[in-house]
């Protein structure tokens, strides 16, 4: 099982530790990082550290890069296509449960080669969003029912507690209340 | 680093990556199997339990017909952040 890191930089915040990755990545010297961190206050590195770094926790970051890389890429596509098929007509909550739902019906697809078979075949798109949007269809109408349900469900609580103010529920109030109850 | 660590580890990292959508302990499970992983889907169930009630992770849907997803936290997020991330 693997263990957490204790060198230098392993030790270094979040934050300037993907700083320090992420020039790795676009091939900084060795002499730039360190002076990198030394205005951050972060002193008494050498190359040897940097060295020890790129053999380990900088392949480890690499490795979870690409990972989050694929992951991020699908859940773009998924909030996008939701997005241009729903999104004016809904809520944050609800656009993000039909975003969840599309994010699982795409998480199992190699995503570079769809984009690749869209770009080649851009007449696809359209077919594939329609399923897609398809598919988080079932879970946007739940919720919008369920919102309809509790929005009836106060205005039924509202009509209720207003009648026993007054002493007593009238026959109006109760045709309200059922029209309420009705349209559930 | 414990068993049970690394499925917390494997699950915060999967919510933190998708955030702010949600996945279900399925399909956490099987992306966690994709990496090479062999943790159950009990065992998945059971740390989201746990990450749940540090309130790290934050359970959106429950009901007879959908089945529960989650999300990270924004503590989950500086946990993953301070305590897992490469």
């Amino acid at each position: 099982m693997e263990n957490r890191r204790t060198g230098k930089i392993a030790r270094l915040s979040f934050e300037l530790r993907t700083r320090v990755n992420e020039m790795l990545r676009d091939g900084a010297k060795y002499s730039a990082v360190i002076k990198f961190l030394e205005s951050k206050d972060v002193f008494g590195l050498n190359d040897q550290n940097i060295t020890n770094w790129v053999n380990g926790g900088y392949q480890d970051w690499l490795k979870e890069q690409s990972r989050l890389d694929d992951m991020k890429a699908k859940r773009e596509f998924a909030m996008q296509i939701v997005r241009e098929n729903e999104g004016s007509k809904l809520h944050e909550a609800t656009l993000h449960l039909a975003q969840s739902q599309c994010y699982e019906a795409l998480a199992d697809f190699d995503i570079s080669a769809l984009k690749e078979l869209l770009h080649e075949k851009p007449e696809n798109y359209a077919a594939i969003v329609n399923s897609l949007a398809k598919l988080s269809k079932g879970a946007l109408e739940l919720q919008k029912y369920r919102e309809l349900v509790e929005e009836r469900k106060k205005k039924i609580l509202e009509l209720t507690e207003k009648a026993a103010s007054k002493g007593g529920i009238t026959p109006e109030t109760l045709l309200e209340i059922e029209r309420e109850a009705k349209l559930l | 680093m414990e068993r049970n660590d690394q499925i917390r580890k494997e699950i915060l990292f999967q919510l933190y990556a998708v955030r702010p959508l949600a996945l279900t302990p399925d399909r956490i499970h099987r992306d966690a199997k994709k990496s090479n992983y062999d943790f159950t889907l009990r065992e998945i169930q059971a740390e989201l339990a746990f990450l749940l009630d540090g309130e790290l992770v934050v359970k959106t849907t429950e009901s007879a017909v959908t089945a529960p997803s989650y999300r990270i936290h924004a503590l989950g997020v500086t946990h993953y952040e301070q305590s897992y991330a490469a």
